[in-house]
């Protein structure tokens, strides 16, 4: 599992692909204290996600929550990101690589481009590029305001020869004779999350129309057609004649499983789950009366709670779901018509009348695929994408190369994140040991200035010359000058940023001033910039404000007389905030180094491995079970056909033999207290119910699920019923000689996808076709039926079911509402079904009747859990985790985090990857001496508090609670700094500190001083 | 005397509608300089207070802009925010001042065109009504 070199010095992290995966391994990285670089391509990080409107299953806007960390990659933590770069070597091995780079000319000096855009309207059109990829006039990045890096590019093909309007940019960041440039960085190890590229149905317009039909777009486009930000600007209507379209079909599988080249033979995994969501989205928000049907072969939502999503979609929004084989799309000219043809169900040709056309277009590996694998020195898998393996999921064929994301095939957001947070991890235990950084950095004292009268320093900070333009800065010095309270006041200007901030240290040391209120940019840009400055200087940052006189004023008041006045007001705000303002104390907590893992099934134990081998502190196993291994012991082989039993024995082996992992097995957790960095948890195992307390620093719950034991379809009453995993064990006996074995029946979705137990199984279908391949291996002649109701194989897993047909394997489908029926008559066995193409029932009578019986959540297991470590559950009885999409392996309480199948069905390549990615997510608190507390959170004044309750109810984290002292306490660990309680407090007990109500309000009385 | 120009105070969150209106400057869509911002991290913590103490010190229009509907940073601050803006209203109705005062608004970072029409019809609104009445009673009494 682990290819550690003993040696490793490095402290650095190659990261090649700058979408979701890269970002989350770089974020996860760094925040454990590595040097990240990340490369990509493209001119600005951000890959797919920023292109799409909404994000399913929340339907919520993924960048709004994304942003902020992006923003945080550009600043706090040592990540260095390449744009437009690319890897042309890997020499040297885990541990000490170079990696040699090449990067493409940007034509703007990155640190001159202060993105104010006078470029974009000066340049020839569309030669100027700030979003990624689409059309600057039609932006979709205006969801994404935070492009990292925050500059803008040029496209040298679209120039003319009249290079003259480059003069515009006022601080000449222009340099069209920039060229490429080679690099080399030394790293300890390589994340590839190089991603994936839209299949493009252009090839196939014989059928689908798309290029040749303006009314026949991809599911991409459709997304921005959707988007307030996209090309139509948020009005819902159809390219070719601008009528808002009635009758929307949505047509799934283009390009993916299928034989017709270019095709692909693989599933894409995520079409079934996106085009859903834009239905729904189309439906919700533009058109109610809107006619929309998804043509489809088999509906694939198989990620947690997927199968919810679908039923509502479906059931309470109304979009129609045909079930066929699309296959050629035509155009009535007459009345201007898309028609869809198909096969139904039952094999008949069928038509349907259409406004617009969607392809649920597949993914496909990147077309440079070839060459970076060369580059990097891995094995692709057969399509191109990294090849990895099941007992080694985000490892590729190189020590010390990993790879996470699409760039090992088509997958979703969870997913991608998981295996980012996986590979980061992998990708630790090939560099020096983490520095446990001490964090007193060679900063002054902090002044106490918390009584002193208030000597404000005004600085006003214009790098690059954008607001004084518009706003005189003569007459705004002048007048700032005269307010109360104000020591100091002076215009930054010097050659360079940084010699601008030297300048502003010393003149508050010089002029001993306690506020501080720079007026520039927008804090959410320079906010930390300018904090880290004061702090130098031995200020708080609380004692900082900001004005914020560019984008709230110089750039959308054109005229001088009204921006130079609003800059004035602006200014006059700040410095009545910043009056009021008080500090804000980070302060530090021990931080046990020790893990806590509950559950020693893969996924536990492959947390469990990652932390010991990376030694930071012991980790403590316990096992509910005797032994360790958990749902696995019970698998003997995967879906590829290669042995389980080795891998897991191999795994339990390396986990008993490891000196920093103490395993209690036969136990069980009874009680569990303190927060991150100091948990106490009490255990009891034995017989005797020996009681022992371990304390750690992070806790893992890795509890997984148990088997559905079905009552359906004569379980337990006719001997030749069985469950897969039985089959399993049956097969496994390797000669194929039972009697049982000769004629088969699988029934799909035995006590899952139904009323008792809404959610899908994820891995029947896989488990089925396996045991189905297994069979055929031993006995071919053997008679094998599938009653399945969708077959869901992801990716590769198509190609085992493709081959499972071949192979004389019949599947037939069945609907929910009329399921096969199982009996005995005359001794004997017998299962019914309907067959849709014959239009009959058959019956057939098995040798054995095997169930695909789903993984369960252990109700009463889980209940206790939550109960103990405060966790909510999921309608379907798993733990919740923290964001379903963005923190998968997260749980809302910090320190804690939650793998395996306690979360949902896992396979054991997921149950790996987020038993990695769980200790990943550990390792980012781990990796320090202390804890720093953040300040910015809300504080309760004990003695005005009347213990009422309000903030314990309206806090969206549930984090106040009623101390034993009788009144409300906000853990500053836990507390996020939202302020609601603050504002719903009748007694106003609570404060938020940096927006104490005293400062807000002294803000607006500064605004208003002489109004009245 | 000279047209009236209405002073606006509006609170917007950090993470969706203050983000909008740096998006309006960076995409140069101007609204009226009428309008002065005060960043907050949640519009969940724009007290009524905060709207009362603005209007009571002579401010002729208080603006809450927020997140979309589902998509607070911190879940359904927001929302919160709807309802206190609602008693705002209600409590200036009844005291004379006007509740249209006072106005909510919602939209998501990338919004930076919305945030400046808002801005905009709300001037405009403001304008319409006249100078919030407490200037005229405080010149009264002085």
């Amino acid at each position: 599992m682990s290819d550690k070199s003993v040696n490793a010095t490095s402290n650095s992290v190659l990261v090649i692909g700058g979408g979701i995966a890269g970002i989350k391994a770089s974020l996860d990285l760094a925040e454990a204290g590595r040097k990240v670089y990340v490369i990509d391509r493209s001119p600005a990080l951000g890959g797919f996600l920023p292109l799409l409107d909404r994000q399913f299953p929340t339907n919520d806007c993924q960048i709004c929550f994304l942003s902020p960390e992006l923003a945080k990659s550009g600043s706090e933590l040592d990540i260095e990101v390449l744009p437009l770069t690319t890897l042309t070597a890997l020499e040297g091995e885990a541990g000490a690589f170079t990696a040699k780079l090449k990067s493409e000319p940007r034509y703007i000096d990155l640190d001159l481009c202060t993105a104010c855009g006078e470029c974009l309207k000066a340049a020839p059109e569309g030669a100027v590029r700030f979003t990624p990829g689409l059309d600057h006039r039609s932006p979709t990045c205006m969801r994404y305001p935070q492009a990292v890096p925050m500059a803008y590019s040029i496209d040298k093909s679209k120039l003319t020869g009249d290079d003259s309007w480059t003069k515009c940019c006022p601080t000449g960041a222009i340099k069209l004779d920039q060229g490429p440039q080679d690099n080399a960085v030394e790293v300890g190890a390589v994340v590839v999350a190089t991603g994936a590229e839209l299949f493009d149905p252009t090839p196939m317009q014989e059928l689908w129309g798309y290029g040749k039909f303006p009314d026949v777009v991809t599911s991409l486009e459709f997304e921005r057609i959707l988007s307030a930000s996209g090309p139509t600007l948020g009005s819902f209507n159809r390219p070719s004649d601008g009528r808002r379209p009635q009758r929307i079909g949505w047509i799934q599988c283009v390009g993916s499983r299928t034989t017709k080249e270019p095709g692909k033979l693989y599933c894409s995994s995520i079409c079934c789950m996106f085009a859903m969501k834009e239905a729904a989205w189309a439906k919700e928000h533009f058109a109610d009366d809107l006619d929309a049907t998804i043509f489809f072969m088999d509906m694939r939502p198989m990620g947690k709670d997927y199968e919810q999503y679908y039923q509502r979609i479906k059931h309470e929004l109304g979009v129609n779901f045909v079930r066929c084989r699309p296959h050629t799309v035509t155009w009535d000219a007459e009345n201007k018509d898309l028609n869809l043809e198909y096969l139904s169900e039952e094999g008949k040709a069928s038509k349907a009348k259409l406004d617009m056309v969607v392809l649920a277009t597949g993914f496909c590996a990147p077309t440079t695929a070839q060459a970076q694998a060369q580059a990097l020195g891995i094995d692709l898998d057969p399509y191109q994408f990294v090849a990895a393996s099941d007992f080694a999921p985000v490892s590729t064929s190189r020590p010390g190369v990993y790879a996470c994301g699409m760039a090992l095939g088509p997958r979703d957001i969870p997913d991608s994140i998981m295996q980012a947070s996986a590979a980061a991890m992998q990708a630790s235990l090939n560099l020096a040991p983490p520095k446990v950084a001490p964090f007193e950095q060679a900063l002054p004292a902090e002044r106490d200035v918390a009584e002193d009268e208030p000597k404000v320093g005004v600085f006003l900070a214009d790098f690059g010359g954008n607001t004084k333009k518009v706003v005189d800065f003569d007459q705004v010095l002048q007048y700032v000058s005269g307010i109360k309270g104000v020591a100091h006041v002076e215009e930054l200007s010097a050659d360079s940023q940084n010699a601008c901030l030297d300048r502003m240290v010393e003149a508050i040391k010089e002029k001993g001033i306690n506020r501080v209120v720079v007026a520039g940019s927008s804090p959410r840009g320079q906010g930390v910039l300018f904090a880290n400055t004061i702090r130098r200087a031995g200020l708080n940052p609380g004692y900082l404000e900001m004005a914020n006189i560019l984008e709230q004023d110089a750039w959308v008041h054109p005229d001088n007389a009204v921006a130079t006045a609003k800059a004035k007001d602006l200014i006059r705000m700040a410095i009545g905030g910043v009056k009021k303002a008080r500090p804000i104390f980070t302060h530090h907590e021990p931080l046990n180094h020790d893990a806590l893992v509950v559950g020693g099934g893969v996924a536990g134990m492959s947390a469990a491995l990652a932390l010991a081998e990376l030694g930071l502190g012991q980790v403590t196993i316990v096992e509910r079970g005797k032994e360790l291994g958990g749902m696995a012991r019970n698998l003997e082989r995967s879906l590829d056909g290669s042995p389980v039993r080795p891998a897991v024995e191999a795994m339990i082996a390396k986990v008993e033999t490891n000196e920093r992992i103490t395993v209690i097995s036969d136990a069980l957790v009874v009680d569990h207290d303190g927060q991150v960095g100091a948990f106490v948890t009490g255990v009891q195992s034995g017989p005797g119910m020996y009681y022992q307390q371990i304390n750690h620093g992070v806790t893992i719950l890795a509890t997984g699920a148990k088997e559905y034991k079905p009552s359906e379809f004569l379980y337990g009453q006719d001997p030749k019923v069985l469950t897969q995993l039985e089959m399993e064990k049956l097969l496994a006996k390797g000669d194929g000689s039972d009697a049982a074995l000769e004629t088969v029946v699988m029934i799909q979705c035995v006590g899952s996808r139904n009323d008792a137990n809404p959610s899908c199984g994820r891995i029947c279908c896989r488990s089925a076709v396996k045991n189905a391949l297994w069979l055929k291996e031993l006995k071919p002649e053997a008679q094998i039926y599938v009653l399945y109701r969708d077959m869901r194989m992801p990716y590769v897993a198509e190609e085992a079911y493709r081959k499972a047909r071949e192979q004389g394997v019949l599947f037939v489908r069945f609907s929910g509402d009329d399921p096969p029926e199982a009996y005995q008559e005359d001794g004997q066995l017998w299962v019914r079904f309907t067959d849709k193409i014959l239009e009959r029932k058959l019956v057939v009578a098995p040798s054995a009747l095997v169930l695909s019986t789903p993984q369960i959540a252990p109700d009463e297991e889980i209940e206790e859990l939550a109960e103990i470590f405060r966790l909510q559950r999921t309608p379907s009885g798993y733990l919740m985790e923290d964001h379903v999409k963005l923190k998968p392996v997260d749980s809302p309480i910090p320190g804690l985090f939650l793998a395996g199948s306690v979360l949902a069905p896992k396979s054991l390549n997921e149950a790996q990857v987020q038993g990695l990615a769980a200790a990943g997510r550990a390792l980012t608190l781990l990796a320090r001496e202390s804890l720093a507390v953040e300040g910015g959170v809300a504080r309760v004044q004990g003695d005005m508090c009347a213990a009422c309750l309000v903030c314990v109810r309206a806090c969206p984290f549930e984090v106040p609670f009623i101390n034993a002292d009788g009144y409300s306490q906000i853990d500053p660990a836990k507390c996020q700094g939202c302020g609601v309680c603050a504002a719903e407090c009748p007694a106003k007990a609570i404060q938020l500190q940096g927006y104490q109500d005293d400062q807000i309000m002294g803000r607006t009385d500064a605004l208003l001083e002489g109004v009245l | 005397m000279a047209e009236f120009e209405p002073i606006i105070v509006a609170f917007a969150c950090h993470y969706c509608a203050y983000t909008a209106a740096d998006m309006a400057g960076t995409q140069r869509l101007t609204y009226p300089a009428n309008v002065k911002i005060v960043k907050v991290p949640c519009t969940g913590k724009v007290d009524t207070l905060h709207l009362m103490r603005a209007l009571q010190k002579g401010a002729d229009g208080v603006l809450v802009a927020g997140c979309i509907k589902g998509d607070c940073h911190f879940k359904n601050g927001n929302l919160r925010a709807e309802k206190r803006v609602g008693y705002v209203k209600k409590l200036l109705d009844s005291i004379g001042v006007g509740g249209d005062r006072a106005h909510m608004v919602f939209m998501t970072a990338g919004q930076g065109k919305k945030f400046a029409e808002e801005a905009a019809l709300f001037t405009e609104k403001i304008r319409q009504l006249g100078p919030n009445p407490i200037k005229a009673g405080a010149k009264k009494a002085a």
